[in-house]
């Protein structure tokens, strides 16, 4: 209970009061056996002739006497082990959930780490970046001249006020956010200098701002189109705040938010951590994580990835600028912290249940409740909750605004190659609601005894389910011993007829109820099992969706690029060429893709990040497969289109593809018709495979339960990936129970599966998809055997 | 008149209390060789010998789960001599035993005050069946069972 290894008590306040009543009864019909013995004792002494009769009567009721007693202890550790099992169970879930949160979180930023990486080689940014350093050299040195004739001028009011406006425009933050509208103001000061000055000093000044004019203009309209790109990827990928490029100095030169642009452009960042950071990193394959913090370019606290851009695209090159992007960390966790916690019918998380990320320092950054445990606080921890090491879980008891509860923790252990911010998710339970009995209203289609023998119940339960029918078989035996060996005395024997009978009744109750109990224990594993497993769909099926989001996204963004768009206008050899160097790159940053194409409207394959088999794709007609002709339908950037898993002549050795499309469109427009087609053949058999077995149940110590298997189906029923080939052919129809397939979006449901002649509990979950990304219609499914 | 009533496949039987000894749960039994099938073995009762036969075969029933541990009810030779005189002499110095699935309790049965006693000699060791809170009783005859084993085939 409340210590580990601490007895059973009844009084304890975590115990349900029909389970007190229960226990009392028990005792009750026990303790009232001991009156009954005695009676008979006397009543022995009494009728016997001799001292073998005595002796044998005595002999009975004493083996009574022992096995009441055993009874009443048999209850005490049956009460002990429901308790402390179902404590357990719910620790190791509420652990499991703790840590899935955290764990979605990295696999999160996982992605946004290749983003980053991938986004500082976009042509735009680099060439807007060098126009950027270029006319800002070239307006300090203008700056340098226009001061050194304010020495000069410094009596000619009028010639001073015209400097100072000079130097004003020279400001980036001037030029850059007025888009050159002030050119004429400049003009009209730059005028006025020339007046002053002799020929020689005139001539050398008008050069230098000759050429800082003619460059700027360029500079500005490159930072403008670099800023529409970032709007395009903020557009694709709906999770960034904002993205934004600095030059070398250290001023933004563009962003992706709109709204914020007046403010952020010109904004001198060079002193804000990221940016340090990043102009830090070694190569321009590197990034830097920067920790929820305050910055000076939003008001709520960012989570900024920052990544240098170097001269000429190559990772050694000088840097150039720095691209910092703030991750709308807020939103995405929230998301998360909502997820599988207990929920009223209203959809809300339960009073005094929170779920909450700390950073590395034991700081709140986000919170399910922000009222009553806000952010930017210390979490009050115990000491061993701060001291885990990665992946680590722990679980202990403390009041929690003022409820005893269930406070669990697990630490980020990174996902792949992203090592984590040692950031920890902690889930709050009040301790009352592991010990609720829920009427979840799972329904068991099984007899006792089926249950009883499942391997799903405990060793020590079936154990004691047989133990106790022994108890009561044997008390029924002594009695009816006993009601025989009274008949036989005839008259004399009268007196005990009624002694034996109740002793029977008595045992028979207290037997009974034990049963009951034992049976509601097995009702109680098999409903948390569901639950279980239910958890675990639901996490397939997130995780699968979250993978696919990020696959929608990265088509559309990808499909705006020009170089395919160039590619698909000219045919011609060398850019074709161009646009598999493209692709190459894309799929050498994005491993999840076994392929990305480029197809021309007639289906025919023109470019191929495995430029390999360009050749034999090139003999392809595909332009009857579903993925193609979703593409060619679209006719807006937001749009993209996927065919079902199914069979495609792109990969003729593979059963399944999984392929994502979008339409490229002239000049990589956002709008009009598709001029070819984008396809990302999506790695789904190994990344479906590697979700599922992450999703598979496991028991206490953390290993794989004998038997549980997962598996996808598609919205019409047919296995799309599964744990076991063999067992769960992927395309094959499965007879799913009539719950588990018409299921609604978002819903789970568990229940009872039979499939080739064995009968499985089973979890199901069907999509819901997430944020724009809508799913599929395909539902996870995960299970464990009954019987063994 | 009480009766004890046992199981063996899906029937419930009968004898009177009587003739009952004791009841227990079965024995570890040793085989006897060459013995009538229905036999299932001796075993020592508080040192006596025990010959004890399966009911489920004497009566030829295949039905029915048995249940996991098995109960013996040890018959009254002596009493059995008593209420049957063409029941040999010589079993009253016999402990004998027979394996039941399940031991129901002990009922009382007034065949006066019942109508649905109904003398139908029903197979060679059944001779009667009474209507007991919905269930069929047969009042089975261990004498006559227990004479057609020694008789031999």
């Amino acid at each position: 209970m409340a210590e580990k290894g601490s007895g059973f008590s009844i009084f304890h306040p975590v115990i349900r009061i029909e389970h007190r009543e229960f226990y009392e009864a028990i005792l009750n019909e026990i303790s009232s056996i001991s009156p009954v013995c005695n009676q008979a004792r006397s009543t022995a002494a009494e009728i016997s002739k001799d001292s073998a009769e005595e002796e044998l009567i005595i002999d009975l009721i004493k083996k009574v006497e022992d096995f009441s007693n055993e009874l009443l202890s048999v209850t005490k550790n049956l009460f002990d082990q429901f308790y402390q099992t179902k404590e357990k169970f719910y620790e190791s879930m509420l652990m499991i959930m703790a840590y899935n949160k955290i764990n979605l979180m990295d696999r999160n930023l996982l992605e946004r780490t290749c983003d980053v990486r991938w986004w500082s080689m976009e042509l735009a940014f680099t060439y807007c970046v060098e126009r950027y350093n270029q006319v800002s050299s070239e307006a300090r040195d203008v700056d340098q001249t226009v001061m050194g004739l304010g020495e000069q001028l410094k009596d000619n009011k009028k010639a001073v006020e015209s400097i100072d406006g000079i130097r004003e425009f020279l400001k980036p933050t001037t030029w850059l956010k007025d888009k050159l509208d002030d050119l004429e103001h400049f003009h009209t000061h730059v005028e006025e200098i020339y007046k002053c000055l002799k020929e020689i000093s005139k001539e050398n000044l008008k050069s230098k701002i000759d050429v800082f004019l003619r460059d700027v203009k360029d500079c500005c309209n490159a930072a403008a189109f670099a800023s529409s790109r970032l709007e395009d990827i903020v557009n694709s990928y709906s999770i960034y705040r904002d993205l934004i490029i600095t030059g070398a100095d250290g001023n933004v030169i563009a962003n992706a938010n709109k709204d914020k642009r007046s403010v952020v452009l010109g904004l001198k960042v060079s002193d804000e951590a990221w940016y340090e950071s990043a102009t830090a990193l070694k190569d321009g394959n590197q990034y830097h994580a920067q920790d929820v913090s305050k910055t000076k370019v939003e008001d709520k606290p960012s989570l900024v990835y920052s990544t240098t851009l170097r001269e000429g695209n190559s990772p050694r090159g000088k840097i150039t600028g720095v691209m910092g992007v703030f991750f709308d960390f807020q939103s995405e966790a929230s998301l998360i912290l909502d997820e599988y916690m207990p929920k009223d019918k209203n959809g809300v998380i339960q009073d005094d249940c929170y779920s909450i990320f700390t950073n590395e320092q034991g700081v709140i950054i986000c919170s399910s409740d922000e009222q009553t445990i806000p952010s930017g606080n210390y979490m009050h921890l115990p000491r061993w909750h701060r001291e885990l090491g990665p992946g680590d879980k722990t679980c202990s008891y403390s009041v929690i605004e003022g409820r005893e509860s269930a406070l669990i923790t697990a630490k980020t252990d990174g996902y792949l190659e992203y090592k984590g911010l040692g950031w920890s998710s902690h889930v709050i339970v009040p301790k009352s609601h592991i010990f609720e009995h829920e009427n979840s209203g799972f329904e068991l289609k099984l007899d006792r005894d089926e249950m009883m023998e499942s391997c799903l119940i405990p060793e020590i339960n079936k154990k004691t389910y047989e133990r106790i029918q022994e108890y009561k078989e044997s008390i029924q035996l002594i009695s009816l011993n006993g009601i025989v060996f009274a008949s036989k005395l005839g008259k004399r024997g009268a007196a005990l007829g009624p002694i034996f009978d109740r002793i029977t009744k008595t045992g028979d109750y207290a037997t009974n109820k034990m049963e009951e109990l034992l049976i509601e224990m097995a009702e109680d594993e098999f409903a948390q099992n569901a639950e279980a497993l239910e958890t675990f769909s639901k996490q397939a099926i997130d995780l699968i969706d979250r993978n696919l989001f990020e696959r929608s996204a990265d088509i559309r963004w990808w499909a705006t690029d020009t170089i395919f768009a160039k590619a698909l206008e000219d045919h011609a050899p060398e850019s074709c060429d161009a646009a598999c160097e493209r692709l190459k790159v894309i799929n050498n940053s994005y491993n999840m893709y076994r392929n990305l194409v480029l197809c021309d409207p007639g289906g025919q394959v023109i470019a191929t990040s495995r430029t390999e088999s360009r050749g034999e794709l090139k003999q392809l007609d595909l332009s009857n497969e579903e993925w193609f002709l979703a593409a060619m339908r679209t006719n807006s950037f937001g749009q993209f289109g996927v065919g079902d898993v199914s069979h495609s002549a792109l990969e003729r050795h593979k059963e399944t593809s999984l392929i994502y499309s979008g339409g490229v469109r002239k000049h990589g427009a956002r709008e009009g018709e598709a001029i070819g087609v984008l396809g990302l053949l999506f790695d789904w058999d190994n990344e479906a495979r590697k979700v599922l077995e992450s999703c598979l149940q496991k028991d206490q110590e953390g290993k794989r339960i004998k038997g549980t298997q997962a598996f996808y189906t598609n919205g019409k029923g047919k296995i799309i990936e599964s744990t076991d080939r063999d067992l769960f052919k992927v395309g094959i129809d499965l007879k799913l129970p009539e719950e588990h397939a018409s299921l609604g979006s978002g819903t789970s449901f568990s229940g009872i599966f039979e499939y080739e002649g064995k009968r499985y509990l089973m979890g199901t979950s069907k999509t819901k998809g997430y944020r724009e990304y809508k799913g599929l219609g395909w539902s996870a499914h995960v299970i464990r055997p009954i019987d063994d | 008149m009480r009766y004890s009533v046992f199981t063996a496949g899906n029937s419930y039987y009968g004898i009177p209390i009587q003739q009952v000894q004791e009841f227990d749960f079965e024995y570890k039994l040793s085989p006897v060789p060459y013995a009538d099938e229905r036999i299932s073995g001796v075993s020592s009762l508080r040192g006596r010998i025990i010959t004890v036969i399966d009911l489920r075969k004497c009566l030829g029933i295949k039905e029915g789960n048995e249940p996991r541990r098995r109960k013996v009810l040890v018959l009254d030779s002596l009493q059995l001599c008593k209420d049957y005189d063409t029941f040999d002499e010589r079993f009253s110095k016999d402990v004998l035993g027979v394996v039941v699935d399940r031991i129901e309790g002990i009922v009382d049965l007034d065949f006066h005050h019942s109508l649905d006693i109904e003398r139908s000699k029903k197979g060679n060791f059944i001779e009667g069946v009474v209507n007991h809170e919905d269930k069929v009783l047969n009042l089975l005859s261990f004498p006559l069972i227990i004479q057609d084993i020694y008789k031999g085939p």
